[in-house]
């Protein structure tokens, strides 16, 4: 598999003042057909990463530092227009709240020619005739009278289905989905994870599935990336990092979450991670996640842990891994 | 066996839309007993948001009886209902929108008390401390204002203020679905460190199946306005006799990549104004079969638990 | 600094005008209205730095007298269409139902009679004084406040933390005071600054018709008496009208600047 998207040593500082990052030196490889999940909760830096791999960083921050590549292409300082031709033509994104997603003002059959037309000189007709494809695809029924419904008639997890089939439309290589499912009745994120796995199959696509759910991962993804402040802190193949996860933080975030069979009358309580999660702006020395850790030593609060790599292209930050 | 804490029964809610009446709850029937926690479980629209606002009274129910502690809550007049008050307060789900921003913490915490004429001010102020501190936030922060408060520290304020009455239950709207997953194991093992310590009672609504089995005593699970499963928790999830129990069982994502896939549940929840004939589930379900769409099965006790299906036991 | 311009613009202008409503007493200790010079002198001429109009008033003294008096009815007027509005669109925006249906019908009986329309036709039934031209404009400024207030009870009383007060057993008086009114408040205020700006231009307007009242001297009533002089001695209306720009400028960037530093910050979590 060759490699589709490299992100060397990425910052994103506040702008104006480069001292303040809220990405620090993110370094990640993503191969064509492959699913790379990240991993992280608030502050971890998870949606910046995919908003600066696009170049839709908000005006309040920039990319100071490092380089994205993508398909050889250098991303990072590439001028607009040029972005734009490879943004939803080539990489897609499906982001968090279908609500929101969809203009209310189209119907979904213009919505999702509009994907196609921006990027291929194709007529009204064509592109609508694409759009019934796509609905089909995506597995929604009824294509041909779908395609002029307005968004208010649809579900939540239907509407999901329309941002994807938009984000697919010109068959783009690498599909960045944001959340996809956190908006979502869980019976419904089932269903859309399992749209997503299936289009994969069927279209090749490498897909940058950015979650805060572990559960989600397990099925979904090949390779995984935990976040904690802004950094990467752990990469594994999917089977590894559960198997065994080496960063203290990947393994209290796995014991965090509750698994049936020790409710009452015997109730286990959940195992907690003492502390909060820390603001990336305002990380102490040393490793960001010392003060939650329960095996941090006196080195863990005063230098920050490097990426070590591990076989099977895995990597740990931690003085103190569990292997 | 005891009398219940709260007592629902054939509870009925609607509310008018354009698009025609909705049927938001429609004949629901439960217990909550002292001390224990009700998981109620179920997609977006099945009416256990309208069922837990109607027991606090932010809903008015169309028909039905609300019981707390025997007496008829839906009749009461309003000194009554106020004086009630005391007895359920409520959890809710946003800790970003569920506290004025414009009052400090220590404020929102005493508010209950000023309304209710509970104490000097000087007593207030050292139940306020008390509380603050029984929920794991610093007394010292009491003058600071939400937004300078974390999630997580923001829900604790929530429950704070909802424990400042001491009431016998608190009903909990999706306490912690909107806090980070390592906060979330924080906050549920306070409610129930909380429930040990005063014997408090929870309505615990919640979309998170793994969550609520292991917190909760009992589930009902709720589907288009009516329960269709309730039984102890375990039991519930080692065996669940409704298909959509076992489908919502089966949607919970696993950290474990050596699980099998199960078949997944189609479609989308219906909506809750156009009901279908016969059992509501019955579109989506893997066994229905021609009785299901003539006829609704009613809920019927099976042992000691409690199923809304005509193949519930096969 | 350079975020707040219109706020330090507006409010500078705003101070300027105060400083002279406030200094006319002062400074031109005589009436207004007496005869002080030759009539129809241009600014500068004979000491006089803005001139004298057609009856020899003394154009400096009319026009820091006029501030009070313009300032005075922008204000008042704008203070009882606050009151009144807020009253009205709390009640409609809360308790909503027949409440709404009725206030709201009365709303737009005097919404849809054209503002300006309205207060000629009730100044001229009373008769213009100080007293009517403030009532006459509180009566048709009222409704525009009513329905943003009404607007903002109706979200604001959804969020969860009212629905919270109601679940601890407060009273709906307490919550609209001290829940919602706190959270709407801000927005009120940025309109009702750019309403003062309105009302001293219609205030002008009215005067210039000769709906004023006879025994003050306002900014308008300058514009009125000096239109028969427009061609020789346009000064006597630019003055007063360069100050009426000035004012609602000042006000209108005032009300800008407000709404930039209030709302972002609310609205921000």
């Amino acid at each position: 598999m060759t490699s589709l998207l490299e992100v060397h040593g990425l910052d994103v500082a506040l702008r104006g003042e480069p001292d303040r990052r809220v990405l620090r030196g993110l370094s990640f490889e993503l191969r064509r057909g492959e699913i790379l999940a990240l991993v992280g909760e608030s502050g971890s830096g998870k949606s910046v990463t995919s908003l600066a791999i696009t170049g839709l960083l908000p005006p309040a921050l920039a990319v100071t530092v490092g380089r994205v590549v993508f398909d050889g292409q250098e991303l990072t300082g590439m001028a607009p227009r040029a972005l734009r031709g490879i943004r939803g033509r080539r990489i897609g994104m499906v982001f968090q709240d279908p609500m929101t997603a969809l203009n209310p003002m189209f119907t979904v059959g213009d919505q999702i020619g509009e994907a196609v037309r921006a990027h291929e000189p194709v007529s009204r007709a064509a592109a609508r005739a694409r759009a019934i494809e796509l609905l089909a695809l995506v597995r929604l029924p009824d294509p041909s009278h779908l395609v002029d419904a307005y968004p208010a008639r649809l579900s939540g997890g239907q509407r999901q289905r329309v941002v994807i089939a938009a984000a697919i439309a010109c068959r783009p290589e690498l599909v960045i989905a944001d959340e996809p499912t956190t908006a979502l009745d869980p019976t419904i994120q089932a269903q859309i994870m399992a749209l997503l796995a299936s289009l994969q199959a069927e279209l090749g696509l490498a897909i940058l599935l950015i979650t805060h759910n572990l559960g989600l991962v397990a099925q979904a993804a090949d390779r995984v990336m935990v976040m904690y402040a802004g950094a990467k802190v752990e990469e594994a193949r999917v089977a590894d990092i559960f198997a065994q996860p080496l960063h203290p933080y990947t393994r209290r975030l796995l014991a965090a979450t509750p698994r049936p069979g020790h409710g009452h009358p015997n109730r286990r309580p959940l195992e907690e991670i003492a502390g909060l999660v820390p603001s990336v702006l305002e990380l102490p020395p040393g490793c960001p996640f010392a003060p939650r850790c329960d095996i941090a030593g006196p080195a863990c609060t005063q230098r920050e842990p490097e990426l070590a790599p591990y076989p099977d292209g895995a990597a740990v930050a931690c003085f103190h891994p569990a292997a | 066996m005891s009398s219940p804490l709260l007592s629902l029964r054939g509870l009925e809610c609607t509310f008018d839309t354009p698009r025609g009446l909705l049927h938001a709850v429609r004949g629901v029937s439960l217990d909550v007993h002292a001390g224990e926690t009700l998981g109620l479980v179920g997609e977006s629209g099945c009416g256990k948001t309208t069922l837990a606002k109607s027991i606090v009274g932010l809903v008015t129910p169309r028909a039905g009886s609300i019981r707390l502690e025997g007496r008829e809550l839906t009749t009461l007049s309003g000194t009554e209902r106020f004086r009630m008050r005391r007895a359920v307060q409520f959890v809710f789900q946003d800790p970003f929108s569920s506290l004025n921003p414009r009052r400090r913490a220590a404020s929102l915490i005493a508010e209950p008390l000023e309304v209710h004429r509970i104490g000097s001010r000087a007593e207030r102020r050292e139940r306020v401390a008390w509380l603050m501190e029984k929920v794991g936030l610093r007394p010292e922060w009491g003058g600071r204002y939400p937004h300078e408060f974390s999630g997580g520290q923001r829900q604790r304020i929530g429950i704070a203020r909802a424990l400042a009455l001491e009431p016998k239950l608190i009903v909990c709207d999706e306490p912690v679905s909107a806090l980070d997953v390592s906060i979330q194991a924080q906050v549920v093992n306070l409610l129930a460190r909380l429930q040990q310590e005063t014997g408090i009672a929870y309505l615990m609504i919640s979309h998170d199946l793994a969550l609520v089995e292991n917190f909760a005593h009992r589930i009902a699970v709720m589907y288009l306005g009516e329960i269709v499963e309730l039984g102890e928790a375990g039991t519930l999830w080692r065996t669940p006799l409704h298909p959509f129990t076992r489908a919502l069982i089966d949607a919970v994502p696993v950290p474990d990549p050596a699980v099998a896939r199960r078949p997944l549940l189609q479609g989308d929840p219906p909506s809750p104004v156009s009901r279908p004939a016969g059992c509501s589930f019955a579109g989506r379900c893997p066994m229905a079969q021609a009785r299901c769409q003539a006829e609704a099965p009613t809920l019927r006790d099976v042992g000691a638990r409690a199923v809304a299906c005509h193949y519930a036991d096969e | 600094m350079a975020r707040h311009w219109s706020l330090l613009v507006g409010g500078a202008i705003l101070l300027a005008v105060g400083l002279m409503a406030a200094s006319a007493g002062l400074l031109f200790p005589e009436d207004p209205f007496t005869m002080v010079d030759q009539p129809l002198l241009w600014p500068g001429a004979a000491g006089m730095q803005l001139g004298t109009d057609a009856m020899g008033r003394d154009m400096a003294a009319e026009l820091f007298h006029g501030a009070r008096v313009s300032l005075l009815i922008g204000f008042a007027s704008t203070g009882a269409a606050v009151v009144v509005g807020t009253v009205v669109g709390a009640l409609a925006g809360y308790y909503r139902g027949l409440v709404d249906d009725v206030l709201m019908r009365l709303t737009e009986l005097f919404q849809t009679i054209p503002q300006f329309m309205l207060a000629i036709v009730l100044l001229a039934i009373v008769g213009p004084s100080i007293g009517t031209i403030v009532a006459a404009l509180a009566v048709v400024s009222w409704p525009a406040i009513a329905r943003l207030v009404r607007a903002e009870f109706m979200v604001i009383s959804e969020r969860e933390f009212v629905q919270s007060c109601r679940v601890i057993g407060m009273s709906d008086a307490r919550i609209m005071l001290t829940q919602i009114l706190p959270n709407a408040l801000p927005t009120v205020i940025v309109t009702a600054t750019v309403l003062v700006a309105t009302a001293i231009l219609m205030e002008a307007g009215l005067s210039f018709l000769g709906l004023s009242d006879p025994n003050v001297m306002s900014w308008g009533s300058m514009i009125g008496t000096g239109k028969d002089q427009l061609r020789e001695a346009w000064y006597i209306v630019a003055i007063p009208g360069i100050a009426l720009l000035l004012t609602a400028l000042g006000l209108n960037l005032f009300g800008e600047g407000l709404n930039d530093a209030l709302n972002p910050r609310l609205r921000g979590r």
